[in-house]
């Protein structure tokens, strides 16, 4: 049947296009056979290879990414010092947390927190800070 | 059926088409369900190699090279889309190449004894000869994708949304091609004979 226009009716194209290869060569087989041993061994020897690689040779990379790394964070460390206070923390918790939004703080602020002790810290917490945002 | 499942990017996925699980089995290591493949489309890419590059001898060294793409691919395949369009996706790109590597090539009819004539052909041998050449040289003349288009539809099982994922086009743009491909043809063999 034309399938652009199926009340045409057969093509007579299509008998042409429609005669087919029913047979391959004798040899076509052995071929296949000779072409499967030889795509196995080949997966057999890239698995070996894999397993057998001596992994101490990448040493050198690793030993490179990881000086890499160390110069890049000592680099990132002395472009940025942390942010130091000069005053106390309790002052310096305080001025913060009385001028900025919570949702602001960054390591500085977290660092001086870790400094206060609980009893400090929960008198710097309870403080009704949104009456002076 | 029995249902296979491969872990991919965490995901599962899911088949029941006998050719999936085939190709599961062979990215396992499975050289015999390679064969459970090449058994079931051989002729079916024979037969679209040979009326695309016009040697039966070529199709059948193509054929094979296709089929160890399929061996050495399986571990990447991902049955998400139909075993056959990624077949003849396959097929199509040996093709090509074979057809940039040669040039041009006289086209050669296949022995006649490889060849069935469909339905009641009664006519003799000669003159079968003679049509499958003419429709060879005359296949020879069209555009690629025309012709891809035009074998795909009428050679194998393959749906036109298949086609289009073997083409890589438009299922719009498959009806367009074998439209385009049939007329062409029609006229190039009128004309030759």
């Amino acid at each position: 049947m034309n399938p652009l226009n199926p009340n045409e009716g057969p093509d007579p194209l299509d008998a042409e296009l429609r005669r087919r290869i029913v047979r391959v060569s004798p040899e076509l087989d052995s071929r296949f056979r000779s072409l499967q041993a030889e795509l196995q061994q080949e997966r057999r020897d890239a698995q070996a290879r894999v397993h057998s690689f001596p992994l101490w040779l990448t040493a050198p990379l690793w030993a490179g990414a990881a000086a890499a790394a160390v110069v890049s964070v000592a680099w990132l460390w002395l472009a940025s010092p942390p942010q130091t206070t000069s005053e106390s923390p309790e002052n310096f918790v305080q001025q913060r947390l009385l001028t900025e939004d919570p949702f602001t703080w960054d390591a500085s602020l977290a660092e001086a927190l870790v400094l206060l002790d609980d009893e400090t810290l929960e008198t710097l917490l309870n403080y009704p800070y949104e009456s002076h945002l | 059926m029995k249902q296979i499942t491969t872990p991919v990017s965490g995901d599962e996925i899911v088949s029941e088409n006998p050719d999936d699980q085939a190709m599961l089995s062979i990215a396992a290591g499975d050289g015999g369900a390679l064969k459970v493949l090449f058994d079931r489309w051989r002729l079916p890419v024979i037969n679209f190699l040979y009326r695309s590059l016009g040697s039966h001898a070529d199709a059948e060294d193509i054929a094979l090279e296709v089929f160890t793409e399929v061996w050495r691919a399986a571990p990447r395949y991902r049955p998400q889309g139909t075993f056959s369009a990624w077949l003849f996706a396959i097929a199509r790109g040996k093709m090509r190449h074979e057809l940039r590597r040669r040039r041009r090539k006289p086209v050669v009819s296949a022995p006649l004894e490889f060849l069935e004539a469909p339905g009641n052909d009664v006519r003799n041998a000669s003159e079968l000869a003679e049509r499958e050449q003419l429709l060879l040289e005359s296949l020879a003349q069209l555009p690629e994708p025309q012709r891809s288009a035009l074998l795909f539809s009428v050679q194998t099982p393959m749906t036109p949304a298949e086609i289009a994922a073997a083409l890589g086009v438009k299922k719009s743009h498959v009806y367009v091609l074998i439209h385009r491909g049939r007329c062409q043809l029609k006229k190039l063999m009128e004309k030759r004979s």
